[in-house]
């Protein structure tokens, strides 16, 4: 299980949910201006209805990220 | 205001007298049909499929965060978890306010990770997890959290 954290400053953050370990961290890109691109919200919902979930971030100015969540990271087995 | 997606209809339009902050759906002890819960200027009310208030409870200032989740072990029920402008995290079984936790901000967010574990962000740039009465973990970060999502991912756990 995992907590996903959306910054003022555009960055996600995944945690482990028992420790608090960093698992994984990204960025949004940043808007027109060159300033950085807030999380507005986060979902992690089956956006694609491809039977998995992903983590979908939108930005401040209307962007929509999605990321997949992947199993065989080094960092989570760690 | 409720609407039917599969009908393309309203169910129904309703104004909530003390404004409104955020929104829940889930089952309420005690009430058989799912309520949609409304948290407002220090109250919390839940509405049935009619518009009806079949539920209400005040908590401390205005209600910013809201979820259904089963905090307990004990029965499958689920509690109601709120997060409230002055600074406290209640959780409410029915009407009845059944354990408070204090925290140092305002409460932006929470959301459930699994059974009875979820996440909670504050205004000052804090988040952490709660697995029920027990806080996990917390951390604190200059720039502030706008959003949380819990992924109920499985990992080695």
């Amino acid at each position: 299980m995992c907590l996903a954290i959306g910054f003022d400053n555009g960055t996600i953050e995944v945690r482990k949910h028992r420790t608090g370990d960093l698992v994984s961290t990204v960025k949004l890109n940043q808007q027109i201006n060159g300033k950085d691109n807030p999380v507005a919200k986060l979902f992690y919902c089956d956006y694609r209805m491809q039977g998995n979930k992903q983590v979908v971030a939108v930005g401040k100015d209307g962007l929509i990220q999605g990321y997949t969540v992947a199993i065989s990271t080094s960092q989570i087995e760690a | 205001m409720v609407y039917d997606v599969e009908q393309n209809s309203d169910v129904f339009d309703y104004e909530v007298a003390d404004g409104l902050n955020c929104l829940a759906f889930g089952k309420m002890r005690g009430i058989k049909e799912p309520l949609v819960v409304a948290g407002g200027d220090c109250s919390i009310t839940g509405f049935d499929m009619n518009a009806e208030e079949k539920f209400w409870t005040v908590t401390g200032d205005n209600a910013r965060t809201m979820k259904f989740m089963p905090w307990t072990n004990v029965d499958e029920s689920n509690e109601l978890v709120v997060g409230s402008d002055d600074y406290a995290i209640r959780v409410f079984k029915g009407a009845e306010m059944i354990f408070d936790i204090n925290e140092d901000a305002k409460i932006i967010d929470i959301q459930v990770i699994s059974k009875n574990t979820f996440g909670y962000a504050l205004a000052n740039g804090t988040f952490g997890v709660y697995y029920s009465r027990k806080r996990l973990w917390k951390q604190k970060q200059s720039s502030r959290v706008t959003s949380l999502a819990g992924m109920d991912f499985k990992l080695d756990d």
